[in-house]
């Protein structure tokens, strides 16, 4: 299969760059992801998590869609009465 | 449990609804989805309680499993028709335009262009396995999950991560070996 692969040799190159020796698999992303999204909510200071937390989200699809939903979910205001 | 239960499916369903890929569901059907959805995340609740530590509020601990629930479900039911093996063995990424004759007019900056991304696609079809090449193009170009292309290889989200990764690290310092520089490669050919 020959496919017009400019774009992706782009965006490969993109993800090259965004590469680090060290990087946080996605267990241990989810792990950190409650404690990160609610001090997100919370206006926090997040530079305990980033840069590495930052680095996974870019490159991980799924783990960002998590993130984000999740992040959706606490800063709702979904109760008809909050308390 | 029950405000538990009650949390999640509130925040689920208006979750759910505003996604576009399920703009097509009536509201029943969503919080259908919902409910469902909480009822497995509660299983795995009730299995895992004792890993809860305590760094965030419980409802966000339990929300961060009803997410990891619906999301991978949603993710498997979407795409449960993809296979990876058209792409296994037969995923080249030589450029299409590189396959033709060099045009003898094209300006030296085109040559050029075409010279670099000849020589970064030799190292991806050379460097990296059969597998890691099928992974790419998948994530890529066909915008597969990935949970699905780990699931397609046998193995699961953290690993295809990790292998994923290994292959990026084995392209930039093959790339470096050859005298490559990713930013001046970048910026050479999406300028």
């Amino acid at each position: 299969m020959t496919m017009n692969a400019s774009p992706m040799i782009v965006r490969v190159l993109r993800m090259l760059a965004g590469t680090q020796e060290i990087e946080l698999g996605c267990e241990e992303v989810t792990a950190l992801l409650d404690e990160y999204c609610e001090a997100q909510a919370g206006g926090e200071d997040l530079s305990r998590f980033a840069p590495v937390m930052n680095a996974h989200l870019r490159l991980c699809a799924d783990c960002r869609e998590e993130y984000e939903a999740l992040l959706t979910l606490v800063t709702m205001d979904a109760d008809p009465i909050s308390s | 449990m029950q405000d538990l239960r009650q949390w999640l499916a509130r925040r689920l369903f208006f979750y759910l609804r505003s996604r576009s890929d399920l703009d097509k569901l009536a509201d029943s059907e969503i919080q259908d989805l919902a409910e469902d959805f909480v009822q497995d995340t509660l299983l795995q609740i009730r299995a895992k309680l004792e890993q809860f530590e305590g760094r965030s509020k419980f409802t966000t601990w339990a929300g961060k499993i009803a997410v990891h629930q619906a999301l991978g479900e949603l993710r498997r039911a979407r795409w449960r028709d993809f296979s990876l093996d058209s792409l296994i063995g037969e995923s080249d990424f030589t450029p299409s335009f590189l396959v033709n004759e060099a045009d003898p007019d094209a300006p030296d900056r085109a040559v050029e262009r075409a010279e670099t991304m000849r020589a970064v696609a030799e190292v991806i079809n050379e460097e990296l396995s059969e597998r890691q090449r099928a992974a790419l193009v998948a994530l890529m170009v066909e915008g597969v999950p990935m949970d699905v292309v780990a699931d397609r290889l046998g193995t699961n989200r953290n690993a295809l991560y990790k292998l994923l990764h290994d292959a990026r690290k084995r392209l930039r310092s093959r790339l470096e070996d050859r005298g490559y520089n990713i930013e001046t490669l970048l910026n050479d050919l999406s300028g």
